[in-house]
């Protein structure tokens, strides 16, 4: 049995779906102004299915504080949701419908009262609504009763399965299951200290345990996570916020601590702690299948633990992967966060294809860059360059140039404080004579080198093999 | 610069997003650069040459007429970009030709690479037209645009020299201080020697004064 209550002029103030609630845990809000619960059970409370339907109707006259709704409502009771949905709309006060007499008591409605949102036709298209309604004022059809007595045949042959659903819709025969009204779960956990903390160790268990309940609960809708925020209150009223983005979504309570302990490590709260709050993004967990033939890569969470710790020893800007930046700036990269790249198969194919096409046949001239550039004094006749002479503690370049190739000319970035603009040239420089046997022969080895042209300093940049 | 270098590839303001200064802005820095003469070669159009035109008359520089057109590929389903410079009353006419079939072909908004001249049209309208081989846009581009895919330069080469003539085809050669350009010019200076082409130094210019 299943009871609806219907108020078409509700407060604003007050929520249907939670009056509902005082009276049965499996509630369905069919809209705004309709909520329909299952009574089943609730007779040891009310007396009767009856009982209840008046209990609601008197209840909901009340005030708010007396958990009313402070306004009258329509109470129905059917056998089955649907019925005491129409009921409820256009019956006042409080009707019951007997299982098996519903078309004794809705057949009276008019055809126009049939809601459609009901039964699942798209109701975005309001043309089916007044295609249908229009084509049974056409057939004489005006109630429920007389839709319902048509052969379901004939309507099945005239208005297809939407019209066989109204028909079961306007004869009170849809069987159908509530669907339960559901309050979005919130993952977040807080806890105030007694005393205040200050070390790392007691702070430990306490995320622990924070942390324990909202991998349950995130276990429990199977669901995972890649956000963690974790908010501290200090002492003096001064509030501290961390964030940890994981790059994969995760649930492994022991990793979590790991993470946001290395990263209290790594940027302590500046006063102790009072008040601790953990709240988290919910998200799908990831789903990966291994193949065969693709190899296998760390487990995730052991590479974030990794990384972690790599961050805490070497500080968070140098660890990562390096990424060219779109740009002309010679050797311009930054380093981005290391994240694992998911093949799927179709791309692992392609992959494992372009790493198998044949090398081109022209040959490559294999350019090693010195990082950072040598510092060199240059000798200039008519801007060309004649000697060269630069060295730091692991390598010299000096020597006459022999040949030169240049200047390459880039600029850039002119608008910024950080701009470049530079010539480059190849250099084929010339270096003390080499002794083989009798015979000594000059050595001779191809750099490039450039000059700022802002400042007019020269650099040797890398040596060709 | 000197009398003895004339500027035969320039573009003006008229060639959108190709070009900064107008023909008369060109004209002035040609002038004082004492050039004898320049070329005027806007994208897909003569839209620049009457003031390029009037504005040289004004000054004493013989002006030259000329035009970008998109060509497409006879090889492949790409496009490149000829410089064409006319020769006589012919060569403007057929220019002219050029031009207004291949924007009467194209939709109003076409997209990039639509609005083309097909080589058979180029073919049958070359009298009277000397032909540049351009610079990176242009017919002996070493890697063609997006596909990547190395064209046949020599094939060109002799595509073209079948088109225009022996004699009214040039290698033209350009020096921006750029790497892939020089790499350029290496080849097609050998691709000159090979097929006995006259070589032309031009600079592109895109604009009249520095930025």
């Amino acid at each position: 049995m299943f009871a609806c209550i219907f108020t078409p002029s509700l407060p604003s103030d007050v929520s249907l779906v939670d009056f509902g609630y005082a009276f049965s845990p499996l509630l369905e809000e069919t809209s705004k102004d309709t909520v329909v619960i299952d009574v089943e059970g609730c007779e040891l409370l009310f007396g009767s299915a009856y009982g209840l339907a008046n209990e609601l109707s008197l209840r909901a006259v009340t005030s708010k504080a007396a958990g009313g709704l402070e306004s009258k409502v329509n109470v129905a009771l059917a056998a089955n949701p649907d019925t005491a949905i129409h009921a409820a709309r256009f019956f006042k006060g409080v009707s019951f419908i007997s299982p098996g007499e519903e078309i004794t008591g809705l057949g009276d409605l008019p055809i126009e009262s049939l809601c459609f949102e009901l039964v699942s036709i798209d109701d975005q298209k309001n043309h089916v609504r007044e295609d249908i309604l229009e084509t049974l004022k056409l057939w004489g059809i005006r109630t429920f009763r007389e839709f319902a007595t048509l052969p379901t045949a004939g309507v099945s042959e005239r208005l297809g399965q939407a019209g066989v659903k109204l028909q079961q819709l306007a004869g009170g025969k849809t069987q159908r299951h509530l669907k339960l009204h559901q309050t979005p779960p919130v993952f977040e956990n807080s806890i105030e200290l007694e005393f205040p903390l200050a070390e790392l160790e007691p702070l430990s268990f306490i995320l622990s345990r924070l942390l324990n309940q909202l991998c349950a609960k995130l276990n429990a809708y199977a669901l995972a996570t890649n956000e963690l925020q974790v908010q501290m209150k200090l002492e003096k009223g001064a509030s501290y916020e961390r964030k940890l983005t994981l790059p994969y979504a995760m649930r492994d309570h022991k990793v979590f601590l790991k993470l946001l302990l290395l990263d209290t490590e790594m940027h302590p709260p500046p006063a102790a702690i009072v008040a601790l709050s953990l709240k988290c993004e919910p998200v799908k967990p990831r789903v990966t299948q291994n193949g065969l033939f693709i190899p296998l890569a760390p487990e995730p969470e052991k590479l974030e633990l990794t990384l972690a710790r790599l961050a805490k020893l070497l500080g968070e800007s140098n660890i990562g992967s390096p990424e060219l930046l779109d740009t002309h700036r010679p050797d311009a990269f930054r380093i981005k966060r290391f994240t694992l790249r998911q093949l799927n198969k179709k791309r692992a194919g392609k992959a494992s294809r372009s790493s198998m096409t044949p090398l081109s046949a022209e040959p490559v001239v294999a350019f090693r860059v010195f990082r950072p550039p040598l510092r060199a004094l240059v000798e200039a006749v008519r801007g060309y360059p004649t000697q060269i002479s630069a060295w730091n503690v692991n390598r010299s370049v000096h020597g006459k140039i022999v040949q030169t190739a240049g200047p390459w000319r880039t600029t850039g970035d002119w608008w910024r404080t950080d701009s470049w603009a530079r010539d480059e040239w190849d250099v084929t420089v010339e270096s003390r004579p080499e002794k083989r046997g009798n015979i000594s022969q000059p050595l001779q080895v191809l750099y490039r080198i450039y000059r700022e042209l802002r400042s007019g300093t020269w650099f040797v940049e890398g040596i060709y093999d | 610069m000197t009398q003895s270098y004339i500027e035969l590839h320039t573009r003006s303001a008229f060639s959108f997003l190709e070009g900064a200064s107008v023909p008369e802005d060109l004209i002035a820095a040609g002038l004082a650069l004492e050039m004898p003469a320049m070329a005027l070669l806007d994208r897909d159009g003569v839209y620049g040459a009457p003031r390029f035109h009037l504005a040289g008359k004004k000054n004493g520089i013989k002006a030259h007429i000329g035009a970008e057109l998109k060509v497409s590929d006879p090889n492949s389903k790409t496009f490149f970009t000829l410089p064409l410079l006319v020769q006589s009353r012919a060569g403007y006419q057929n220019l002219c030709r050029l031009i207004t079939l291949m924007k009467l072909r194209v939709p109003k908004h076409a997209k990039p690479g639509e609005c083309a001249v097909s080589p058979d049209e180029l073919a049958m309208y070359a009298q009277g037209l000397i032909c540049l081989t351009g610079s990176e846009d242009g017919p002996l581009s070493i890697e063609q645009t997006g596909t990547q895919e190395k064209r046949d330069a020599k094939q060109m080469v002799e595509w073209l020299l079948n088109v225009f003539d022996k004699g009214n085809v040039y290698a033209e050669l350009q020096r921006h201080f750029d790497r892939a350009e020089e790499a350029r010019n290496q080849k097609v200076v050998e691709l000159a020697r090979q097929l006995k082409l006259p070589l032309l130094a031009t600079n592109g210019v895109c604009h009249a004064t520095p930025a």
